[in-house]
């Protein structure tokens, strides 16, 4: 029998050839090209080449680059708030 | 619909001729125009052409598998959603980011395999036993997320098995120790075949039924789903046990909440000289103490354990929980045996 799927999940993604105009919409672009954007958890500059995304917490936009360490932190506090 | 096609090739096709031919000649200011937006146009193809490829690769393989994953743990909804990307920004549309909503970057990874973990990691984290979790110890939970990863990803070509085991299972155990315990125990059910023939299916079960009786999670009802990975491997690492105590592993596992029993169908000559009745009683007086049944046989005793569960689905006091579930044993690198299990619960 096969059971029958309750709704999506909706993945968000933003494509590279989207992300300076995804950018510029959330107000972060100027601090991306300045150098001024950073990892909320590791720290590092963000540019365009390491961008890994974005996400939300009390109210705060935090983005991540695309190391495996901080995309599984962004995960797990996502199931810590659940 | 090629007919349809032809159709309009035909009423358009000559319009094509006439403004190429004729009317673009005759306006050749607007020919610049034209080549200009037609130029600016193909980088866009192209992109269009790369996302979707990205969107369908992910939408078509997880949503194959969650059927999959489904149906192997007869029919209990272990990922009860299926998946959709979504990109933003959409034309001209503000960005709205919710609260905990997480907008990750698909597209030109070190290795194209990173955009497929990616998105299976965030998927199993919004749909894997999200309400069902809360009676789960959280570390284990965790383990189990990155096992039904790896065994979704076992069909799919090698380097997606290697790139998640690599880059995000091996950090993911150093980062977090917590998990290191029962992800290898974990591992050895998995190798086994009973990960989601036995494991996950008794976890669903139990774990909606209490949703439904609405009870409150407590430290017992954790504590039993954990010594409960206990009893499940021990029954997968069965020879090592055997070889440790001398004695075989426990087959009926019942405590105050959690009460499941085993059967591994074996002995071909019993069953065949009393016609299965010693296979057939045992699983009734299981079914009685307990809340679910799992039938299992193993290599040549795969046959054995399908007329058993054939058998006991004629009973009157057996319910059988949909299909059969064929998994692949390893008990050697290289050597791979089948399986079968079937769950029963008593009739209500």
């Amino acid at each position: 029998m096969k059971a029958k799927l309750e709704g999506k999940v909706v993945i968000k993604a933003v494509y590279d050839s989207e992300l300076q105009s995804f950018l510029e919409k959330l107000g972060l672009w100027e601090d991306m090209k300045n150098g001024q954007l950073r990892c909320s958890f590791c720290n590092c500059v963000l540019t365009f080449a390491n961008f890994g995304g974005i996400y939300k917490e009390n109210g705060q936009l935090k983005p991540f680059c695309q190391k495996t360490e901080c995309y599984l932190e962004v995960l797990k506090r996502k199931n810590a708030v659940r | 619909m090629l007919e349809w096609l032809k159709g309009l090739g035909w009423i358009i096709g000559p319009f094509i001729g006439w403004f190429l031919f004729k009317w673009l000649p005759d306006h050749p200011e607007y020919g610049e125009k034209i080549l200009f937006y037609l130029i600016r146009l193909i980088p866009f193809i192209f992109s269009w052409k790369e996302r979707k490829t990205i969107e369908k690769e992910i939408h078509a393989y997880i949503t194959e598998e969650i059927k999959s994953v489904n149906s192997e743990s007869y029919g209990f909804k272990i990922l009860p959603k299926g998946i959709k990307i979504e990109w933003t920004p959409k034309k001209k549309e503000e960005v709205i980011i919710g609260e905990n909503e997480i907008i990750i970057r698909l597209g030109s990874r070190v290795n194209p395999c990173e955009n497929f973990v990616d998105a299976l990691l965030l998927y199993l984290s919004n749909s894997f036993m999200v309400n069902e979790s809360i009676y789960l110890d959280p570390s284990l939970y965790e383990a189990c997320k990155f096992h039904i990863a790896a065994s979704m990803l076992k069909n799919r070509p090698k380097q997606y098995y290697q790139i998640f085991i690599n880059k995000y299972y091996k950090p993911a155990l150093e980062k977090y120790r917590e998990i290191l315990n029962f992800s290898e125990k974990l591992e050895t059910i998995e190798r086994n075949g009973l990960f989601t023939a036995c494991f996950l299916p008794t976890l669903s079960f139990y774990t909606n039924q209490w949703i439904s009786q609405r009870k409150a999670p407590s430290a017992e009802m954790t504590q039993e789903i954990i010594d409960f990975v206990d009893f499940v491997f021990n029954i997968a690492n069965k020879k090592e046990y055997e070889k440790e105590t001398g004695e075989e592993p426990p087959l009926t596992y019942s405590k105050n909440y959690l009460k499941i029993g085993v059967i591994l169908v074996a002995r071909r000559e019993l069953a065949k000289e009393f016609n299965y009745r010693p296979h057939l009683e045992m699983a009734k007086e299981k079914l009685k103490q307990s809340n679910i049944l799992f039938i299992m046989g193993r290599g040549k005793n795969v046959y054995l354990a399908e007329i058993v569960a054939l058998k006991l689905k004629r009973d009157s006091l057996c319910e059988q929980i949909n299909g059969a579930n064929k998994f692949v044993f390893c008990p050697e690198e290289d050597k791979k045996i089948q399986g079968i299990c079937y769950a029963f619960k008593r009739k209500s």
